[in-house]
């Protein structure tokens, strides 16, 4: 997280911010995406829905709460922010894109995510002792849509060459924002 | 489910899955370098010639390790993925 706030310093008089996500397959926990968001928000702000599955399963009753995110840091970034996202922004990465999006604190720029259909939980096997991981609980965006289904607000993808289409379409939309 | 083995060709790699008493192959298709990031893994930032700000993030595991994750499992039809 230092090193998010590090890089967040270095950019404070920015009067735009672009958030690259795309290179984030695994991502890591919410604590990181909400600690993320916290330094971008002024306000409670919801983060997402989670549905623990095996209730409604089990015993038909929905199981569902709502997972909230806090400003964070001696400062928060206030100027406008748009997230680049492609098919490798992945859990910890769709979870902090979709919570951008719900919180209409940043604009979605890029191609779908992952779409990974939850957040897993590990379990270990008893003879191997092997870990391996399933999901367990369904995770909606906090308008009540499935993360899965959330899509950027731009499409941008990237074309053969070098240069990087994604990157230039998010700065132009960006820029416009801040005319 | 189970990866009995794998092979890393050119371009794809291929697996094969076993799931109970099926076993299927599937072809993963390597990324073109062109496709891959140009950026280090962890997080950087920059302040780009028009003035705006830029905060690279990024995971410490190879950007292939998600892809084969994730098609894999697609692949096995047991894991909403």
């Amino acid at each position: 997280m230092s090193r998010f706030d590090q890089a967040l310093e270095s950019l404070r008089n920015c009067p735009g911010l672009i958030l690259d996500l795309r290179e984030i397959p695994y991502g890591g926990n919410t604590r990181v995406a909400r600690g993320i968001l916290g330094r971008l928000i002024q306000k409670e702000t919801g983060y997402q829905i989670h549905e623990l599955t095996t209730d409604l399963k089990n015993h038909g009753i929905r199981r569902r709460w709502l997972e909230y995110c806090y400003p964070r840091g001696e400062w928060q970034y206030k100027s406008p922010v748009i997230a680049l996202l492609g098919p490798f922004t992945a859990s910890m990465g769709e979870g902090l894109s979709i919570a951008l999006q719900g919180s209409k604190r940043a604009l979605l720029a890029g191609s779908p995510m992952a779409r990974l259909k939850g957040a897993v939980t590990t379990f270990t096997l008893p003879k191997s002792g092997l870990n391996f991981q399933f999901p367990t609980e369904r995770l909606f965006r906090v308008d009540g849509t499935s993360r899965e289904l959330c899509l950027p607000d731009y499409e941008a993808t990237q074309i053969s060459g070098t240069e990087d289409w994604p990157l230039k379409k998010a700065s132009q939309i960006l820029l416009n924002q801040l005319r | 489910m189970q990866t009995l083995g794998g092979k890393r060709g050119d371009q794809n790699l291929r697996l094969e899955i076993q799931h109970e008493a099926n076993v299927e192959e599937v072809e993963i298709p390597f990324l073109k370098d062109q496709e891959r990031g140009p950026y280090a893994q962890g997080i950087s930032s920059e302040i780009l010639a028009n003035g705006l700000g830029l905060i690279r993030i990024s995971d410490l595991i190879p950007r292939i390790a998600c892809p084969v994750l994730i098609r894999l499992w697609k692949a096995s039809g047991i894991a909403p993925v």
